[in-house]
């Protein structure tokens, strides 16, 4: 017999969800709006490229999505691999999305500032440019890899496998940021001697790190709901195969 | 069997839980075979014949309990697992066997692994393949690979002297009348023998050789009497040859050159396009450049993967390799030998002194690569559509560690 | 002074169209999952009456 679930409760969840990406995305407006129109402009000693200086307050943002978004990665391949959660393997496939739009994100911009910057989009030799750009090919091979395979639990273990395997390397960037200066800047935040940033660029910086940070968990959410529904209609259609 | 203890017991399932897809197929499963025991799966289509084979025989990971091989623990629900203490026969329902091996080799590797070498010809003569001893799998028809198939399942009971497993899943799938004959008779003898044997199959004709019938309303005991004695020659045992899965490997890509062809080719492709684009002349012998150009043709080679996999999925036979536990075939020594050919090739081509250093460094780069990328796709061999997957999307992923390999080169001063 | 911008722009113009996209395929894949559901549904209860 196929259970309805309550409208009313579907819809809660529903708007919810929305909301909050909603919110998101118009901080990400504000953002844009303040980076072009209200960010102090950089010395020209100090860059190369003063205006596309500016790629940064969307940049540094992004970057932080994606590490929220891998985070969920890998909680939640933890949380399938070891305890065989179905709310892990949800919060999976969250967060390989969130990570390969937002890791696409960070490396898209990245690239420009630094064909601006220094004059190449790319150094291989900088950990934690390269260490980004694997993070974000993880997600892509996660993304489609499971679309391509019907859902189970092979399915649930290997690619909970690879995003353990993945994860590591996120602690590796963010140390990679300290202690190697190669091409990258260093961090702007919390960087010790030489890190801190002028007032305004401090605060469109944070509201560009808050609106990212509400963006990506309202995909979240709305990826987590959609991976339940998906759920849901396979229940659905199972029960009508019997029939 | 009342009163039988774990140890007593050849195969013991523990309160076995086996998920498939999104189904619970076996659910909290106790099963004890002991020696002399033929148990006949002959339920419906979809009640986990074959997953009972496949998780005692230690292939498929356990939601919950542990199978144990004579007494001793094989695979557990937290994937923990053993090499079997004692070697077992399987037949899987996908054949198991790679189409470029010969039907001798395929047996003689079942034979190595169950501990040691017979001679084969009497039981090829049963079932009329002797003539055929020779000849590629792949040159079989469809019925006589399910032949050697089923052959492989039972060999090691006709090696041992002493009790063993042999698990058969559909063996007569395909067989003709006068071998579906030969091996109820041949079932018998094991039975005899003391092995023990689990069959999956819905042919009645397996009631004539079987103890106990198992389906899901339980294990049923038919058959209890001796079987009229089946007398057979003594087997001569030699020794087994180790090493199986290298030589298994060294023995396919001779025979399919298929490290040449998969990885040789992008290999010398990319050494062709930077020959076409490249001066050589022009290039700074102290900048990172150099060494990451001559590198450049044997880390391709090795980025494509490792071809054994790709032979592994005919048949399944990977998941037979797997389940023995004796190693996989692989293509790491032709891998070698194919990286430090295109090293020093390139070196060659490009006019410049041979750094011996660097070409063996090309050598193992090309064998490491390719290790990794074996890694990638064995971890995705579990899925249903494992091609589907795309492992290679992970691939550019090496190119961080290739830099610093180049950087650490350059700062050497190897070249 | 003008290269500068043009790579800003390029730059923003690609996030704003990455993020766009995304969103959009999210609520599509939202919106037509609960049309599928609303879908079988329907035909079940019609089958029940």
């Amino acid at each position: 017999m196929i259970q309805r679930e309550t409208t009313v409760g579907r819809t809660m969840s529903k708007r919810g969800a929305e909301g909050i990406l909603l919110l998101g995305f118009f901080g990400i407006g504000l953002t844009l709006g303040l980076a072009f129109l209200k960010a102090p402009s950089v010395s020209i000693n100090a860059f190369e490229s003063p205006d596309a200086q500016r790629i940064f307050y969307w940049h540094v943002p992004a970057a932080w999505a994606a590490f929220i978004a891998f985070g969920f990665l890998f909680v939640g391949s933890a949380m399938w691999f070891f305890k065989r959660s179905n709310l892990g393997w949800r919060m999976h496939v969250a967060g390989a999305e969130a990570g390969l739009a937002t890791g696409l994100m960070t490396v898209w911009s990245g690239m420009v500032w630094g064909a601006a910057e220094w004059g190449v989009p790319w150094d291989w030799t900088d950990v934690r440019l390269n260490t980004f750009g694997l993070l974000t090919f993880l997600a892509l091979f996660l993304v489609l890899g499971r679309q391509s395979q019907p859902d189970g639990v092979e399915t649930r273990d290997t690619f909970s496998t690879f995003g353990l395997y993945g994860f590591v390397l996120v602690p590796v960037t963010y140390v990679a940021t300290r202690l190697w200066q190669i091409r990258h800047p260093g961090p702007v935040v919390g960087g010790g001697d030489g890190g801190s940033l002028a007032g305004e660029m401090a605060v469109i910086l944070l509201i560009g790190a808050i609106s990212f940070t509400i963006f990506i968990i309202g995909h979240i959410l709305m990826s987590m709901r959609i991976t339940s529904l998906e759920q849901r209609l396979e229940r659905i259609q199972k029960s009508m195969d019997k029939v | 069997m009342l009163g039988q203890t774990m140890t007593d017991a050849l195969l013991n399932l523990n309160s076995v839980t086996v998920r498939r897809g999104m189904k619970t197929v076996l659910s909290q499963l106790n099963l004890q075979v002991s020696s002399g025991q033929v148990i006949l799966f002959n339920g419906t289509n979809g009640e986990g014949k074959s997953t009972i084979i496949e998780a005692a025989a230690g292939l498929i990971p356990l939601e919950a309990g542990s199978v144990h091989h004579h007494g001793e623990l094989l695979i557990d629900e937290s994937g923990k697992g053993a090499k079997p203490v004692h070697p077992f026969g399987l037949t899987l329902q996908a054949d198991g066997c790679m189409g470029h091996q010969r039907i001798e080799e395929h047996l003689v590797n079942t034979m190595d692994i169950a501990g040691s070498r017979v001679e084969m010809d009497s039981i090829l003569e049963r079932y009329n393949l002797k003539h055929r001893k020779h000849d590629l799998i792949a040159q079989l028809s469809g019925g006589q690979r399910r032949k050697v198939a089923m052959i492989a399942g039972i060999l090691p009971g006709f090696i041992s002297k002493e009790p063993r497993l042999i698990f058969l899943d559909e063996p007569d799938s395909g067989l003709d009348e006068a071998s579906r004959i030969s091996l109820i008779e041949d079932i018998r003898y094991l039975r005899q023998k003391g092995h023990a044997v689990l069959i999956a199959s819905h042919n009645k004709e397996f009631e004539d050789c079987a103890t106990d019938l198992y389906n899901i309303e339980g294990m049923v005991e038919i058959n209890q009497e001796p079987t009229t004695e089946i007398v057979r020659n003594d087997v001569t045992n030699l020794p087994p040859k180790g090493w199986i899965a290298l030589r298994n490997g060294v023995v396919s890509n001779n025979r399919t050159l298929s490290t040449l062809a998969y990885n040789g080719i992008a290999g010398f492709l990319t050494l062709g396009i930077l020959l076409a684009l490249v001066d050589p002349t022009k290039l700074d012998t102290g900048t990172i450049q150099k060494s990451g150009l001559i590198l450049s043709s044997a880390f391709a080679a090795g980025l494509v993967g490792d071809s054994m996999v790709q032979m592994l999925h005919e048949h399944r036979s990977l998941a037979w390799w797997k389940a023995h536990k004796q190693g996989i075939p692989s293509s790491y020594i032709h891998g070698a030998i194919l990286g430090f050919a295109l090293t020093l090739l390139t070196q060659l081509a490009m006019d410049l002194t041979i750094s011996w250093e660097l070409t063996i460094i090309g050598s193992l780069l090309t064998t490491l690569t390719m290790f990794i990328v074996r890694m990638f796709d064995l971890t995705s061999a579990r899925l249903a559509r494992p091609r589907a997957a795309f492992t290679r999307i992970l691939t550019p992923t090496l190119i961080l560690p290739f830099a610093l390999l180049v950087q650490w080169i350059t700062d050497s001063n190897l070249i | 002074m003008a290269e500068g911008m043009t790579y800003l722009a390029v730059a923003y113009i690609g996030m704003l169209f990455g993020i766009g996209i995304w969103t959009w395929t999210v609520f599509a894949r939202s919106k037509d999952l609960e049309q599928r559901i609303h879908a079988i549904e329907q035909i079940h209860i019609d089958g029940e009456e």
